[in-house]
């Protein structure tokens, strides 16, 4: 509603420029007849500065991204004094803001208004059907809520059927089924969850660790019968959860939920009532992967593959030995990704060589920093993993060789592991480069011992120091005799063979 | 399984039971840690 000129506030001008400057919000006034769009405020903060102070009107919809050009021209149209302006607008290199004004009553014809980030002023709205978060809100929400170090389950519920009940009882009528299942929602979960609904018929959960198997207390609570214009109704879901870990490597919560979703997905197939979790198999769906594709490639350069460092215990003292450098993605928006889901991929598209040189060379410099800066770290040793072709890689050993020399670690301080199958697709030639890696000072670790060497005799032709016996038989020898006997004998065989043995 | 395993006459642990893959940082506590105390901390997984 406009304000006449008796309802002007009075206005401070000192508390309304601090409190403006404090908000980080942009005033906007727009003059059609001469084509005069003004701006004052944070501007840059909100990615408007190519248009402040002002601008004619094609820069500002130059400006907009090409999908919210429409709306960009619809807040410059001219409309009748006192109509109201709003509009979700971003513009290129910034963030979505809200545009909010009028048309002014006096003054000509001219309209006024204030710019926030939506991020900021709208983060708490609320589905009108259910009065839980809406999409947008809770994405807002989940993504202040995983920078918490905690552990967490999104887990998101489908209605199945609803279109069926729509078809049934009338959509006035099967909006009360949803809004039922709302209520039920929040009854179900502590007040502090983060509840939503993020899709017509989807229901979605943020739930930490507090709150023990969320996705069977949530089907618990929907999967109750209701009574609606004499029916009896009883909702099945299908249900999707996804695991992550909150703090600086939390996943993005858009993210997060996609993941969820597609698990929802994957349920489905199932038939009713079905359940999912997220996991590595389900991002098969090509775009998915392509989008990983295109995320990887760089991604050595731009320093998000990082080692992460699994410690390696003298069992006769319990003191550190020393690390294994495994290699971690750090996605910016995915959060930490484990080495199955993008090795592989690394593999495919031929970067594993240059991943293992920038494995080592890091865990050089880190293992170099270490023993330089701790008195504890002054015996300790880090390996790396040669990636699968690595050993044949051209100037592997003069690399290594400079890598040393510039750390100045000491004779087998890094340690190489190569696994047998590497070693056996050339055995001959694979000897050769090992005893010159080892020359030039690498240690030298048989990796995954036990798993299928064909002729235990390379083992005496071979000069590791090292054997680190499979993971399989050490995880399992409590329950296994037979790999007991396993860890066993390779234990007795490291010995035999003077070999220190890593199980 | 540590016990077992020094009974056997393995000289060193990794992984399962002592500590998942820490980042540089953790790391580096986990070292400090280690000097502290004169034997490696346990830590949970994950």
């Amino acid at each position: 509603m406009a304000l006449g000129s008796k309802d002007r506030f009075v206005w401070d001008t000192m508390v309304t420029l601090e409190a403006l400057g404090a908000a980080q919000v942009v005033l906007w006034t727009w003059d059609p007849h001469n084509d005069r769009l003004r701006l004052t405020g944070a501007a840059r903060a909100l990615g408007l500065s190519p248009l402040a102070p002002e601008c004619a009107s094609a820069a500002a919809l130059a400006l907009c991204l090409p999908q919210d050009r429409a709306l960009m021209e619809g807040v410059l149209t001219v409309q009748e004094p006192g109509q109201e302006i709003m509009a979700r607008v971003r513009m290129r290199g910034g963030e979505t803001c809200i545009w909010r004004g009028e048309w002014l009553e006096e003054g000509g014809v001219r309209a006024s208004g204030v710019i926030v980030p939506e991020t900021r002023f709208a983060a708490s709205e609320k589905d009108a059907l259910t009065g839980l978060l809406d999409r947008r809100s809770f994405i807002s929400q989940a993504r202040e809520q995983l920078q918490i170090n905690r552990n967490y389950t999104l887990v998101v519920a489908d209605l199945d059927r609803l279109r069926r009940l729509n078809e049934a009882l009338g959509h006035e009528r099967a909006d009360l089924v949803l809004s039922a299942l709302g209520s039920r929602l929040a009854a179900a979960f502590p007040s502090d969850t983060l509840l939503a609904r993020v899709g017509e018929d989807e229901f979605a959960a943020l739930t930490n660790s507090d709150i023990e198997r969320p996705a069977e207390v949530m089907r618990a609570a929907l999967e109750q019968p209701l009574r609606i214009a004499g029916f009896d109704i009883v909702p099945t879901l299908s249900i999707g959860a996804v695991a992550a870990e909150g703090g600086v490597d939390a996943p993005e919560a858009a993210e997060l939920l996609r993941r969820a979703e597609l698990a929802v997905e994957s349920a489905k197939t199932a038939g009713r009532g079905g359940a999912a979790a997220y996991g590595r198999a389900l991002e098969s769906d090509g775009l998915s992967r392509l989008a990983m594709e295109s995320d990887l490639r760089g991604a050595i350069g731009r320093g998000e593959i990082v080692p992460y460092y699994q410690p390696v215990v003298r069992l006769r003292t319990g003191a550190i030995a020393g690390f294994e450098a495994l290699a971690r993605w750090r996605h910016p928006r995915r959060g930490l990704i484990p080495p199955d889901q993008f090795l592989p991929l690394c593999d495919e598209m031929g970067l594993l060589v240059e991943l293992g040189a920038h494995m080592m060379r890091a865990s050089a410099l880190q293992l170099a920093e270490w023993r330089r800066a701790h008195r504890a770290a002054g015996e300790i040793s880090v390996s790396v993993n040669l990636s699968v072709g690595e050993i044949d890689r051209p100037h592997l050993v003069r690399d290594l060789s400079e890598l040393l020399a510039e750390t100045g670690l000491p004779r087998g301080a890094l340690k190489l592991e190569i696994t047998e199958s590497d070693i056996m697709r050339d055995p001959d030639q694979a000897a050769i480069i090992l005893r010159k890696l080892r020359e030039v000072g690498a240690g030298l670790a048989l990796d995954d011992f036990g798993t299928g060497f064909s002729s235990l005799s390379y083992l005496t032709r071979l000069p590791f120091d090292t054997l680190k016996i499979d993971r399989y038989f050490v995880r399992t020898m409590g329950s296994n005799e037979g790999s007991a006997k396993i860890v066993r004998s390779v234990v007795n065989l490291g010995r035999d063979l003077s070999l220190e043995v890593v199980a | 399984m540590a016990r077992y395993l020094l009974d056997i006459g393995c000289d060193y642990g990794q992984g399962f039971g002592y500590a998942p893959a820490l980042s540089a940082q953790e790391a580096e506590v986990y070292l400090n840690e280690s000097y502290v105390d004169g034997a490696a901390p346990v830590k949970l997984r994950g």
